[in-house]
């Protein structure tokens, strides 16, 4: 019994000291010029309040912004995708914000790529970590999504920085964390559209498509990534979550390097059918190649500012139809405009 | 006894072997002093030291080694 | 599952907790036995068969070794008086030739086993390389996975035989004990290689817990995580680097890349030596040293009596003594006597002895010529430095050199360092061929250069200062260990002082150290 309490004490002690040592090292080490800083911060503000939640991946972030959705219906929501988000951390995320939030719609930017990968890089499965807001989560996820060679990197964010002598970036990290604008949680970059929404003014000057030939796809979905997404999918209908998987557009550069964009449809649109949930290709788009046009994105597949505000009254206006029990099927084409004209 | 004295005082000139004690586990002696002490006691004692008689606490001191050439020779 | 890895420290507190159950005192070994065969299932080695066939043939020969001293004995006291000294000595040149052949048996299966899975691919290569020049015939290589540890439990087990016969050791009567000390998962994966009366009765009696054997254990465990994670993890991509591409590196690059191999190489198996020894230390079991500050060593010799001593151990007292002292040694010394001067006639075993041991320590480590090379260049120093100890004498005495002289000490130490950290070329090269080409490079190609890139090509400048600060710590840590004991010198600090130390040592582990990226996990002493 005395050695129970000796180590407890003992534990007790190092625990104290290694939380007060990562709130230091995070505060002065981590980046004051990345916007998950902000997001996170701003999460946790909502807290209760979130009736509407995006998830997805970098296409996600920047696809849909909270401001104009809320704006055009009058919901509540936040944008939690991340980054090459991996499927897992997108079903922690949606758990971890359901127990806390009035969540009534999840609106969920399927990634193509991450449908595929079979195993994420540490940094995506950090940015879901830091999003998780109760310890249950946090635990389950480091359980079921990660080796136990990655709860380090994790859990201690001092782990994670390479560079601990560069006095340049600690210096700007403490100047702008110690302003008032910090404390008001402005964020310094005008890219930060707020709730998660990331907003670029850059335009790709790739190559413009008109039509695309079909090629040869080997395209096919990771098993644990299916099992994830149908494990999504079963959740939000027994907590009566309504659900949205979407694909948001990408240039016809990027269509053309996913070879047979149908072959990805059709396998989405089977597994929403099969677990009742709504599927809408932005690539299906009637209009896309005329609206979205390279002018949209910032690069191959992501769309800039206007493409992101353009999308996001774009999708609530589809939204606000399929509410009201209106007809959309007029949004959609059969097959992805690309394509067309192109046999 | 002094003709084991002489032996290892010809090997190692500068150890006092009528005090040490821990020649093997306090490393003074190593391999090749052994194989070359071994050498030497099976030529002058007429004994043979096999594998069997290689243990520390045969050779840690003077005392030792003349305690197993006096029961190597007696063998019964 | 490494033992570096937050796996196993979850799977170690299961086991602990379930070893230190107060009604389970009188089985403690049959957890431990039980945790050894989980840990060998969880290590992705499946093929269980090598390590029972090792296990049986080891607790049969010793048996059968414990019943012939057992007869023998008997016999001697029965006969008392009634014998003479020829009856005897026949009699026991009977047993002794019995025992050899059960010694022999077993030193035929068990190390015929380790071949077979280590060296197979090896043989079949040079056969191939052989057969090819005359034919087209092409013997197909075999690609066995080597079973964990079976360099580490052969060699342990057949030091254990080898005991028994001597009648150093009892044997063991149970089976199932027999297992456990082939297998004691702390020490499997890479040694050390226990001797039988040390290592048994720990694992076989009954420990209680004590705060002394916790509180000690985590600080290796720390101390051990501190030297893999800042130091040799760190070091490992690029010191890799230097080897992998050193075509494109100076000779005077590829010297300082065996300095740093051969650090980098220190720090990671010493670490995994103190991780290993700590958990065993918290299981109340004290697994022998494997190192004593190595890189203070003054010569060859004595570096291989402070590097990874249970294996120079293990051959000096079971390949060294055996040869130098077998028949062929002493007829060997005889001839030497006739022809050569006396000082050097009378190394004559040692050297047969050394030469063979040197060849075995090298093709131990590993199946190539690189290694067997490394083995010949060691053993061949160390015998030259042997025979010329009159010759350095002498040079000494004209120069006026003492030997307690401190600038002449650091001198030896600095030296011995340079051998080491050279021959380290051998294991550090990905073949022979490069190993060579990258001594050719070192000699024809040295110029001393102080550009950065030279020094440290590649290498990030903060990895850098976490790397030298890690070394710093370790030599200043070394030194302090060279005086006295590091935890009678941490029992004089206070409590405050202590726990800073750990502290810091934590937070430095969790900044500096490299985690989970990259190539951290196994040690690079597992392979052999």
């Amino acid at each position: 019994m005395r050695n129970i309490k000796k180590i407890a004490g003992r534990l007790l002690l190092i625990s104290v000291v290694l939380v007060l040592f990562e709130i230091m090292v995070e505060f002065v080490y981590r980046p004051y010029n990345r916007y998950s800083l902000y997001a996170i911060r701003e999460l946790k503000e909502c807290q209760g309040e979130i009736d509407t939640l995006f998830l997805g991946t970098s296409t996600a972030y920047r696809g849909f912004s909270p401001d104009i959705f809320d704006k055009e219906l009058g919901t509540f929501s936040y944008n939690a995708a991340t980054a090459s988000q991996p499927i897992d951390g997108t079903l922690a995320l949606l758990k971890d914000q359901a127990a806390r939030n009035p969540i009534e719609r999840v609106i969920l930017g399927v990634s193509q790529r991450s449908l595929v990968k079979e195993e994420a890089y540490i940094e995506r499965k950090e940015e879901v970590y830091d999003r998780l807001l109760s310890f249950k989560e946090k635990v389950s996820y480091l359980i079921d999504g990660c080796t136990s060679e990655e709860w380090l990197n994790l859990i201690f964010y001092s782990t994670r920085i390479e560079k601990y002598l560069d006095a340049g970036q600690v210096k700007k990290n403490l100047a702008y964390k110690l302003s008032d604008a910090y404390k008001e949680n402005k964020a310094p970059m005008e890219t930060y559209g707020g709730r998660g929404f990331l907003a670029e003014d850059t335009i790709y000057q790739g190559k413009t498509y008109e039509t695309i030939t079909k090629g040869e796809s080997t395209w096919k979905a990771d098993e644990d990534n299916e099992k994830a997404l149908i494990e999504i999918m079963e959740y939000c209908r027994a907590n009566d979550i309504e659900l949205i998987l979407t694909f948001i557009p990408v240039t016809g550069a990027q269509i053309n390097s996913y070879k047979d964009v149908g072959a990805i449809h059709d396998y989405v649109q089977a597994l929403a059918d099969e677990y009742e949930a709504v599927f809408w290709d932005f690539n299906y788009y009637v209009r896309v190649k005329e609206e979205f046009s390279n002018s949209m994105f910032k690069d191959k597949k992501h769309l800039n500012e206007a493409g992101g505000m353009y999308f996001s009254r774009l999708f609530a206006e589809v939204y606000q139809k399929y509410q009201k029990g209106e007809a959309i099927e007029g949004y959609f084409s059969d097959i992805c405009p690309y394509y067309e004209n192109s046999y | 006894m002094e003709k084991l004295m002489n032996i290892l005082k010809e090997l190692r000139p500068e150890i006092d072997f009528e005090k040490e004690t821990k020649l093997i586990d306090g490393g003074i002696l190593d391999s090749f002093d052994m194989v070359s002490l071994i050498g030497e006691l099976n030529e002058s004692f007429g004994i043979e030291i096999s594998f069997d008689d290689m243990e520390p606490e045969n050779f840690n001191s003077a005392e030792q080694i003349y305690q197993m050439i006096v029961r190597l020779q007696s063998e019964d | 599952m490494t033992i570096n890895s937050m796996s196993f420290l979850i799977f170690f507190l299961g086991i602990a907790i379930v070893y230190y159950l107060p009604f389970l005192k009188k089985y403690q070994w049959a957890v431990l036995l039980a945790a050894s065969y989980l840990f060998y299932f969880f290590t992705g080695t499946d093929n269980f068969i090598y390590i029972l066939v090792t296990t049986v043939t080891t607790h049969v020969s010793a048996r059968m070794l414990g019943k012939k001293n057992n007869q023998q004995a008997e016999w001697l006291k029965v006969q008392k008086g009634s014998r003479t000294k020829e009856e005897t000595a026949q009699y026991k040149a009977r047993i002794k030739s019995e025992k050899n052949r059960i010694v022999f048996f077993d030193i035929v299966v068990n190390i015929g086993l380790l071949i077979f899975v280590k060296y197979s691919n090896f043989f079949i290569f040079n056969i191939n390389r052989i057969l090819t020049v005359e034919s087209s015939v092409e013997l197909k290589a075999l690609n066995i996975l080597v079973p964990l540890g079976i360099s580490y439990y052969t060699l342990q087990s057949i030091g254990y035989v080898l005991d028994v016969s001597k009648g150093k050791t009892q044997p063991e009567g149970n089976v199932f004990k027999t297992a456990l000390f082939v297998s004691y998962f702390p020490q499997i994966t890479q040694g050390p290689i226990g001797r039988f009366d040390k290592l048994a009765p720990q694992l076989f009696g009954a420990h209680g817990f004590s705060w002394q054997n916790l509180s000690s254990g985590c600080q290796r465990i720390l101390w051990g995580f501190f030297k893999k994670t800042v130091i040799a993890d760190r070091m490992n991509p690029f010191v890799d680097e230097i080897f992998l591409n050193f075509d494109q590196h100076s000779g005077f690059t590829l010297f300082l890349g065996c300095v740093y191999f051969s650090i980098q190489a220190y720090a990671d198996f010493s670490a995994y030596m103190d991780i290993a020894a700590g958990y065993s230390q918290i299981l109340g079991i004290g697994l022998e040293e494997n190192f004593k500050r190595p890189f203070f060593s003054q010569s060859l010799a004595e570096y291989w009596r402070r590097w990874h001593i249970t294996l120079s151990s293990w051959f000096r007292d079971y390949l060294f003594y055996p040869l130098s002292l077998s028949a062929p040694a002493v007829k060997l010394s005889r001839i030497g006597r006739k022809y050569l001067p006396a000082r050097i006639a009378k190394l004559v075993p040692s050297v047969y002895a050394m030469f063979i041991v040197w060849f075995a320590t090298g093709f131990w480590h590993d199946a190539s010529w690189r290694y067997i090379l490394w083995g010949i260049a060691n053993g061949t120093i160390m015998i030259s430095s042997m025979c010329l100890s009159e010759q350095f004498k002498t040079w000494k005495q004209k120069l006026h050199i003492r030997e307690e002289n401190k600038f002449w000490q650091l001198f030896r130490r600095l030296r011995t360092f340079l051998l080491i950290s050279l021959l380290k070329v051998f294991p550090a090269a990905s073949s022979t061929g490069n190993s060579l080409r990258i001594l050719k490079r070192i000699v024809t190609d040295f110029r001393i250069e102080f550009s950065y890139q030279a020094w440290f090509p590649g290498l990030i400048k903060n990895y850098l200062a976490y790397i030298l600060f890690g070394l710093v710590l370790f030599l200043m840590v070394s030194i302090r260990q060279e005086k006295e004991h590091f935890r009678v010198h941490m029992e004089r600090k206070s409590f405050v002082y202590r726990w800073c130390l750990y502290l810091v040592l934590l937070c430095a582990i969790l900044s500096f150290g490299m985690f989970g990226t990259e190539l951290s996990g196994g040690f690079e002493y597992a392979q052999y």
